[in-house]
């Protein structure tokens, strides 16, 4: 009985003395959705996007708040931890990082070196590891802006770019997960997708924006950035990115446009909507130099075609997807080139050439900055399929003609 | 035997006991002597009626019984009968002490069921179950007549254990009534069971059930010693019993079940278990008892065996909800906040917004103010009380949000929880998990999810130590059984649960032949 006793005090005192750990109630925290990394000149400056839980829910539910669902400030400091140290200065709640839905960088940040910034998140507790992260020639303008299609506040970026990623195959959602795994490797360059604001970026800072119809200003997915290691060495325009999706066949479904006679000035007219692709990248080995083999199989019906096309003709189908195959063909050397000017494998070629000429990787692995992207000659073969012309046959143009 | 640790500890008691006994005075053979004596043990109370009849001109008869408890239409078919021995010649010598009483009793054993009393405590005793005894003048020997009556309820339909599809008849408290309910259900001459008197005041009429041939006979050898060792003044209800016998008192898990219906109570004969019936309440004991017999209803079997499967895992998983739903909810919002979607994170901060209390203190608020409600609903009366405690829940619940004292959300975690109670189909297993679930509250607000998961490993271990009559209270899951994992969360259909339950120890293990599914017939061959 005396022992049972004695084992239970120190049990209770336990309930009691541990005065509730890290407890920390729902309204004594700040959750943060996005956070934007600048810095001026020795100062880092992290900007935070914080939601104001009453509108927010009332956002979400349908009725529309009074005053802005978040509100953002900046705190600086020397270190990335002393900037985040001092929000306590400002803000009465404790700042609450695990909900945090995007990172944006700096461009100039990008430009020096993303290492301390990684390296803090990577050492952070509640951060996850599974952020987006983005890049911005201000970071923090891009927590100014409120968006009316998505009220509820952390969801903009990760939906814009599940959408980029599955509509429009240029971009692929970058973690810090993903980016350290593609950074410190030997064989593949790290990329981070940019955001830019277009239009009036004031006018969409306060609520007003919300009960206009037209947005004022936007932000877009820009350009996606090639880092050598961890500086941001340069940009690839969206037919450069697509290029490169092409390349790591991570297309998925997208519309391709083409002119029907095959000009490659002028805007195109017509469209072709892939539903399935295939992509087979083979290395081989002629000589001293490597030969990258990329076989691209498409299949998909045309969407628009605005030219006087007898569509029934099986020759005029296979003219067309001739066309197509030219356009694909043109992206992908694009962003081939590219990546050779930036010395930035983001296509990956290295691991392909690891895996199947493992002694030739060994070989190549000494070059510096990626030289061996020198060594490498792309081929490219593209064979698309057009299955069918949609419900209609004949353009409408033609039909008129007649 | 280990198993059996506590008759062991008790075997000394029972032979104290019977030296304690004593036989009472014996009857005199002067009936003013006896009828001066009864008044004297009975403190001359005025519901004793004496009743004096004479017989063959000179033999005075008394007839006592106590009104109220024994039925006049028979008392009086007693005495009709002692008349009418008036004119019948053929009687024995009268001279001879028995031969007067040896032969009213052959003429009463007609209308009734008859014995003799040679004793004043004996006399007592028949006289208080409602017995007419009768003294001859100059006999030591009195002849006791069955002729126990009085109000009785009639059977009902149990208030505590309603089925959609199955028997609607439920217990009483008389005990003569609940054994013949039983016995109309189970017509074999092995149904045994044997009424012993328990309570030195009440003498509550107490039967241990079971079925000689099915029945584990260690099981029931242990059961009636239990009982034997039973020294107490007064048996009012089967908790008495309960309380008394069950293995381990410092727990909240009951191990014993009790059963308002009849068909319960012969399906766990049927299974080699030993029912315990009580005189004077409508509630049976059946032990041994396992946790997941306490999830299970009668109506198990009356239903689809898929259907039942599906009720039993909601049972199970709102047994967890009743216990742990508050505290996993303290431990998500107050420890764990990384573990909500995000957009419901933002509308659970937004109701938490001007709260004045920590949400430990506001889940402890409206769970107290529930049991308070809870509790006050039981003891209203009848007519206003299901109203008043629908309104005070909605009202109170309500209100409290509106005033900001509470969140919305603690007001559908604490319902929630308390709907999922109620789906616990045996009342003192809800009970346990009532109080249990603020030691989870507790818990969670100091250590989280680590605090819940401490609580449901000591939880665990204690459960496991838990035995009901020998059986360990997990069965049969901790220890597992195989054989009868077929009647646990899944009900198999009747056909598949061909053998009784291993861990009973039945004498007779197949409850049927081995292959019984239904099957089409097979073609004659021509």
């Amino acid at each position: 009985m005396n022992r049972k006793f004695l084992i239970c005090v120190p049990v209770f005192l336990l309930l009691f003395l541990s005065g509730c750990g890290d407890i920390r109630e729902l309204n004594e925290i700040g959750i943060v959705v996005y956070t934007a990394i600048d810095k001026k000149e020795d100062q880092w400056l992290v900007s935070y996007q914080v939601v104001n839980p009453s509108t927010a829910a009332r956002n979400s539910t349908g009725g529309g708040g009074e005053g802005a669902p978040v509100f953002t400030f900046t705190t600086s400091g020397e270190t990335l931890q002393q900037a985040i140290q001092n929000t306590n200065l400002e803000e009465p709640r404790r700042l609450f990082f695990a909900h945090n839905s995007a990172v944006i960088i700096s461009e100039e940040i990008a430009r020096e070196g993303v290492s301390p910034v990684i390296d803090y998140y990577l050492r952070s507790i509640e951060d996850r590891a599974t952020e987006p992260l983005f890049i911005a020639e201000k970071a923090m303008d891009i927590l100014d802006m409120l968006d009316p299609s998505e009220p509820i506040p952390g969801r903009l970026l990760p939906n814009m770019m599940e959408r980029g990623e599955k509509n429009m195959s240029k971009y692929e959602e970058v973690d810090f997960t993903d980016f350290v795994i593609a950074a410190t490797s030997e064989s593949k360059s790290a990329v981070i997708p940019q955001l830019v604001i277009t239009g009036d970026k004031e006018g969409q800072t306060s609520m007003d924006a919300l009960s206009k119809t037209r947005r004022a200003g936007t932000i877009k997915l820009g350009n996606l950035g090639a880092f050598n290691k961890d500086k941001l060495a340069g940009w690839l325009t969206p037919e450069e990115a697509r290029g490169v999706a092409w390349i790591t066949g991570e297309i998925e479904e997208i519309y391709i446009t083409f002119d029907c006679h095959g000009k490659k000035e002028g805007p195109p007219q017509s469209t072709y909507l892939l539903t399935d692709s295939s992509v087979q990248l083979t290395p081989r080995l002629t000589g001293s130099r490597i030969e990258m083999e990329l076989d691209i199989h498409t299949e998909g019906r045309v969407s628009e075609v605005n030219c006087a096309y007898d569509l029934s003709q099986p020759d005029n189908i296979d003219k067309m997807a001739g066309y197509i195959e030219e356009r694909i063909s043109l992206d992908v050397e694009a962003a081939w080139a590219k990546a050779k000017e930036l010395n930035a494998d983001v296509m990956g070629f290295a691991n392909e050439i690891n895996n199947r000429h493992r002694d030739k990787w060994k070989e190549l692995k000494g070059i510096p900055d990626k030289g061996y992207l020198e060594q490498i000659d792309l081929i490219t073969n593209v064979n698309v399929d057009i299955e069918n012309t949609g419900i209609n046959q004949t353009p409408f143009s033609s039909l008129i003609k007649e | 035997m280990g198993l059996f640790r506590k008759r062991k500890r008790q075997g000394g008691k029972i032979q104290e006991k019977q030296a304690v006994e004593q036989e009472g005075d014996s009857l005199s053979s002067q009936l003013d002597g006896n009828i001066k004596k009864i008044k004297e043990l009975t403190g001359n109370t005025d519901d004793v009626m004496y009743r004096s009849v004479t017989i063959r001109g000179n033999y005075r008869l008394l007839l006592v019984y106590i009104e109220g408890i024994s039925e006049v239409d028979r008392i009086n078919t007693v005495i009709n009968t002692l008349l009418q021995s008036n004119e019948n010649e053929d009687l024995p010598v009268l001279n001879e002490n028995e031969n007067l009483i040896n032969s009213l009793e052959e003429r009463l054993l007609a209308i009734s069921r008859c014995s003799y009393v040679e004793n004043t405590d004996d006399l007592l005793t028949e006289l208080l179950s409602g017995n007419t005894v009768i003294i001859a003048d100059g006999f030591t020997r009195a002849i006791s007549c069955n002729t126990p009556g009085g109000k009785r309820r009639a059977v009902e339909e149990p208030s505590t254990e309603t089925v959609i599809r199955g028997p609607k008849d439920g217990f009483t408290e008389d005990i003569r009534t609940n054994i013949s309910l039983i016995r109309d259900r189970i017509k074999t001459p092995d149904l045994w069971y044997k009424i012993k008197k328990v309570g030195k005041q009440t003498q509550t009429d107490v039967a241990v059930m079971y079925i000689n041939n099915i029945a584990d006979r260690r099981l029931v050898k242990e059961v009636v010693e239990r009982l034997e060792s039973i020294e107490t003044d007064s048996i009012l209800e089967s908790n008495y019993i309960e309380e008394f016998i069950q293995d381990e008192t410092y727990t909240l898990f009951p191990q014993i079940q009790n059963k308002e219906r009849p068909d319960a109570v012969a399906a766990a004969l049927l299974e080699g278990r030993v029912a315990i019936i009580v005189n004077g309440t409508p509630f049976a004991l059946i032990a041994p008892v396992t946790l997941a017999m306490l999830m299970q209803t009668a109506e198990d079997y009356y239903q689809r065996p898929l259907f039942v499967t599906f009720l039993r895992l909601l049972r199970t998983f709102s047994f967890f909800v009743a216990m742990l739903l508050p505290g996993v909810y303290i431990a998500i919002t107050t420890h764990h906040q990384e573990m909500l979607p995000t957009v419901l994170l933002f509308s659970l901060a937004a109701q938490r917004e001007g709260v004045p209390f920590p949400a430990i203190v506001e889940a402890l608020l409206m769970e107290v103010t529930f049991e308070i409600l809870r509790e006050a609903g039981v003891r209203m009366p009848k007519a206003i009380g299901a109203s008043i405690s629908i309104v005070g829940a909605l009202v109170l619940g309500q209100a409290a949000v509106e005033a900001g004292v509470v969140s919305a959300v603690m007001v559908i975690i604490v319902s929630f929880t308390a709907i999922t109670n109620f789906i616990i189909p045996t009342y003192n297993l809800s009970v346990a998990v009532r109080l249990l679930r603020f030691a989870f509250m507790i818990l969670s607000a100091a250590f989280g999810f680590l605090g819940i998961l401490a609580g449901l490993l000591i939880l665990l271990i204690h459960l496991a130590g838990l035995r009901s009559f020998g059986v360990p209270y997990l069965t049969p899951m901790a220890p597992f059984i195989l054989s009868e994992q077929k009647d646990t969360f899944f009900r198999f259909p009747l056909w598949a649960l061909n053998a009784r339950p291993e861990s009973l120890n039945p004498e007779n293990k197949r409850r049927m032949s081995a292959n019984m599914k239904p099957s089409p017939p097979k073609k004659e061959s021509s």
